[in-house]
């Protein structure tokens, strides 16, 4: 039987890891953007990214930008995997779920 | 973490989103969650070239009216409209994907960046080339011709690489179709190279759209 990963089965962490994961590994979010893009708060966004990222699926970077500092969120490899393998995971226990049914 | 954002830490959420959920909830929130990432993260290429289709139908068009003479238009004057419709077009287009690209930095900044200078850079030699043809071709059928005829090789070109770039066949499509037409063009001569443009150019443009349009549908419907 699939199991599906605690740290992703919540759906702001689900939304931001789905979101992350369409910005690819290769680029990096300013938080303000996807702040935006998934209309959360700043403290909501901020306490999510950081369980994300003490399971090694995130990276928080700060910067500075001209004058303001700014911060930029990124998948690693890692959350690559564990969001591609979530997906299957769900698809798989939806599929049992419908096959099982009478 | 600037300043307001951690101001916003700080206060207390009704909801943080932190619930388990039953699976066709998840799956829900997954399809959700990339649709709108997608719609906020890449251009939409359909209203883009619907807008591109549009200025070469009218810009074309008027060129070719004023050429074969159904439009009371002088030809100077034709260019100039012809002009002001692509200059919008590169002003939209650049508006795009400017805010497409806003908050992003990585590997795309580094692509997109190049790939527009490469735009630039190829426009900007045409321009020179432009004056020296110019200068050595009197006639202003032939002289329309050659320079469009380079212009179109720029665009073909740069479509294909563009495609590869990041990895979009119907761009790659687009680049080979522009690069025939631009052939057909040519083999048509001065007196007939605009009715291909006309019709096959902003056709491009057109059937492009659609494709994208079908490409963005079927994209989100798998979500």
């Amino acid at each position: 039987m699939p199991e599906l990963d605690p740290v992703i089965h919540a759906e702001s962490r689900l939304r931001a890891i789905a979101t992350l994961n369409e910005v690819g590994e290769r680029d990096r979010i300013a938080f303000t953007k996807l702040q935006k893009i998934l209309e959360m708060t700043a403290g909501n966004l901020s306490t999510h990214l950081r369980k994300l990222e003490d399971a090694g699926y995130v990276t928080v970077s700060k910067t500075i930008e001209g004058r303001t500092p700014a911060t930029y969120v990124a998948i690693t490899p890692e959350g690559k995997a564990a969001y591609a393998a979530y997906r299957k995971a769900l698809h798989e226990m939806l599929t049992i779920e419908l096959t099982e049914k009478p | 973490m600037n300043s307001s954002e951690k101001e916003t830490v700080e206060s207390p959420e009704p909801f943080d989103g932190d619930r388990p959920l039953d699976l066709n909830a998840a799956l829900s929130v997954v399809a959700a969650a990339e649709k709108r990432a997608r719609r906020e993260l890449r251009a939409d290429g359909t209203w883009l070239y619907l807008l591109w289709a549009l200025a070469w139908l009218l810009g074309y068009g008027l060129l070719h009216g004023s050429q074969k003479g159904w439009l009371p238009l002088q030809p100077e004057t034709a260019l100039l409209v012809f002009g002001v419709l692509i200059a919008l077009g590169v002003i939209s287009t650049v508006v795009v994907f400017a805010r497409q690209s806003r908050g992003i930095r990585g590997h795309s900044t580094f692509t997109g960046g190049f790939y527009a200078v490469s735009w630039a850079l190829g426009f900007t030699v045409l321009s020179a080339l432009g004056g020296a043809i110019a200068a050595a071709v009197d006639d202003f059928w032939l002289r329309g011709m050659l320079i469009n005829g380079i212009a179109i090789l720029i665009v073909g070109l740069l479509y294909i690489t563009g495609g590869t770039t990041f990895n979009d066949v119907v761009q790659v499509v687009m680049g080979i179709w522009f690069l025939v037409v631009d052939l057909a063009a040519i083999f048509a001569g001065p007196d007939h190279f605009l009715t291909v443009f006309f019709i096959l150019g902003s056709g491009g443009f057109f059937v492009g759209a659609a494709f994208e349009a079908l490409r963005q549908r079927r994209r989100f419907s798998h979500a």
